[in-house]
């Protein structure tokens, strides 16, 4: 399918060496509407929705702001640590929005296994339905995020974004 | 037959059409050369139009200070547009004040050069210069930090306040095929005129940090261009608070160094936090330079030590540790570099404590 000027800068800008080293897109072959609409059926099969993982992930990003790099316990075995950096970094979907460069890990504490996004990513997924493709090294999975943060879903169904 | 003539037919519309917008783009994007005015006719060139007013300048030697390399995310290229510049673009809105606008303030990187125009910018701009310079050291301070030590090869010698910064410009490496430039503080001391001292954290997947931890080796050049930036000494009190975490020790350490240098007779506590011990850095240093002199005292701080650390300073949160060491704010300045979220924690702190904002500086970048 022919893509738009607008479609064609925004896969530039999710390339690598244009808004970060490696890029938004990973090794991931799929076109990003492809990337995008895969997700958003896995969401759908998890039965949340974009908005509840990004409120959920925005949520834990501001329980460990205080910590300034500290670990913060959240439930009874994760914790979450903020890292934030100095800069500035602009959403490559052209839409203005701006944000920290901030990254949080969410760690269980039992098993080792940790979870990781950045200001970003919330952003990209509530905005625009985007965790990222296969290979990018801030690709937000959602079932991963599922499995260890238990997201309830809404109470009401929001209208899809796809 | 019918079907070969169609073909034939659209594809040579096809090739007409792509040759009128070749030919179209380069007749309506050519804006030919234009004049730049600049404080009122203080310096006029003459530019070749099309690239940002950002771009433009500095190919003509002088260099606006923008922290995110004409992205349009750090708001520091302002520069008065008295005409010529077009409409203000969306990108721009978030960094100017009403004020700023109607006195005509754009942002340099997104101002493109189309025709004649006339702009104000402060006297010092025509003191930041470009600088080529080899690298003389790369020095692993922690686990995300390394410390440049950069020889300056053209011109040879630089005249900076201590706290101000310079900016690095990348060259294409391995996926990024654009140069970039980010902004840097300055730690070395102003008297060390023929070197500059940088301290750069790596960010996850930043373009300008990968490119100094994974690509830089001693003996490349490297361009800069400086001095630029206010973060510097204003010295109107008798006490000096500096705090800093991670490569924000850069421009506090640029200042002491200085205000000892000079035997300026404040006193001064650097508070340097950190998680554990393998976040600290130029602790030895700091600590020789206690010794040697009264009137500075250090405070490295760790927010959680661990065990192995066998850690006998400080601990807590950073803001913590300033809110048991500072007693009120009487005749105090305060100057921060780190985080924006350490900065934010600790202008609260340091206002309960009775710093009012104009006695406490720090980067916006």
């Amino acid at each position: 399918m022919k893509q738009s000027p607008e479609q064609r800068e925004i896969e530039e800008n999710l390339g690598p060496g244009a808004f970060s080293a490696d890029g938004f897109l990973g090794s991931d072959p799929r076109s990003l509407a492809d990337i995008i609409r895969d997700d958003q059926a896995l969401v759908k099969s998890l039965g949340l929705t974009h908005q509840a993982i990004a409120r959920q992930l925005g949520a834990l990003t501001r329980l460990g702001l205080p910590g300034l790099g500290t670990p913060v316990p959240y439930g009874d075995h994760l914790e979450v640590i903020v890292m934030d950096y100095r800069g500035i970094i602009p959403c490559p979907f052209r839409d203005n929005v701006r944000e920290e460069k901030r990254l949080t890990v969410c760690r269980d504490r039992l098993t080792g296994d940790a979870i990781r996004w950045t200001d970003l990513n919330v952003h990209m997924i509530a905005a625009h339905g985007f965790y990222e493709g296969r290979g990018s090294p801030f690709r937000v999975d959602p079932a991963e995020v599922q499995a260890m943060l238990s997201i309830q879903p809404d109470p009401e169904p929001e209208n899809s974004e796809s | 037959m019918e079907i070969v003539t169609t073909i034939l037919s659209i594809s040579l519309i096809s090739v007409a059409l792509a040759i009128l917008i070749i030919l179209a783009e380069r007749l309506l994007n050519n804006y030919g050369d234009c004049q730049i005015d600049i404080n009122g006719g203080a310096r006029q060139m003459t530019a070749k139009g099309g690239s940002s007013l950002l771009s433009t300048l500095a190919g003509q030697g002088i260099f606006v200070p923008s922290a995110c390399g004409g992205k349009a995310t750090c708001g520091l290229c302002k520069v008065q547009v008295l005409d010529g510049a077009g409409p203000l673009l969306p990108t721009e809105e978030p960094y100017l004040s009403a004020d700023e606008r109607q006195k005509g303030f754009r942002l340099s990187c997104q101002v493109k050069v189309k025709q004649n125009i006339k702009i104000l910018i402060p006297e010092e701009l025509f003191n930041i210069r470009e600088f080529k310079t080899r690298i003389a050291k790369i020095e692993t301070l922690t686990h995300d930090i390394k410390g440049l030590r950069l020889d300056l090869q053209e011109p040879d010698r630089i005249r900076f306040k201590a706290g101000q910064y310079v900016q690095l410009y990348t060259k294409p490496y391995g996926k990024v095929r654009e140069s970039v430039f980010r902004a840097y503080s300055m730690a070395s001391v102003p008297s060390d005129d023929r070197s500059v001292e940088l301290i750069v954290r790596q960010v996850p997947e930043g373009i300008c940090t990968t490119y100094v931890h994974q690509e830089l080796k001693e003996g490349d050049e490297l361009r800069i261009s400086g001095p630029s930036g206010d973060f510097y000494l204003r010295g109107d009190c008798d006490e000096l608070v500096f705090i800093a975490g991670g490569s924000g020790l850069a421009p506090i350490r640029s200042l002491i160094l200085d205000i000892l240098e000079k035997q300026l007779a404040y006193k001064m506590t650097f508070f340097f936090g950190a998680v554990t011990l393998r976040d600290l850095y130029y602790l030895d240093f700091f600590r020789d330079l206690e010794k040697q002199h009264e009137n500075f005292r250090f405070v490295p701080a760790l927010s959680k030590p661990l065990p192995d650390d066998n850690w006998q300073g400080e601990t807590g949160l950073i803001t913590e540790v300033v809110n048991r060491f500072i007693p009120d704010g009487k005749n105090k300045e305060a100057y921060l570099c780190g985080s924006p979220g350490m900065i934010n924690a600790c202008l609260n702190v340091l206002q309960t404590k009775g710093i009012g904002p104009d006695k406490i500086f720090y980067d916006k970048f």
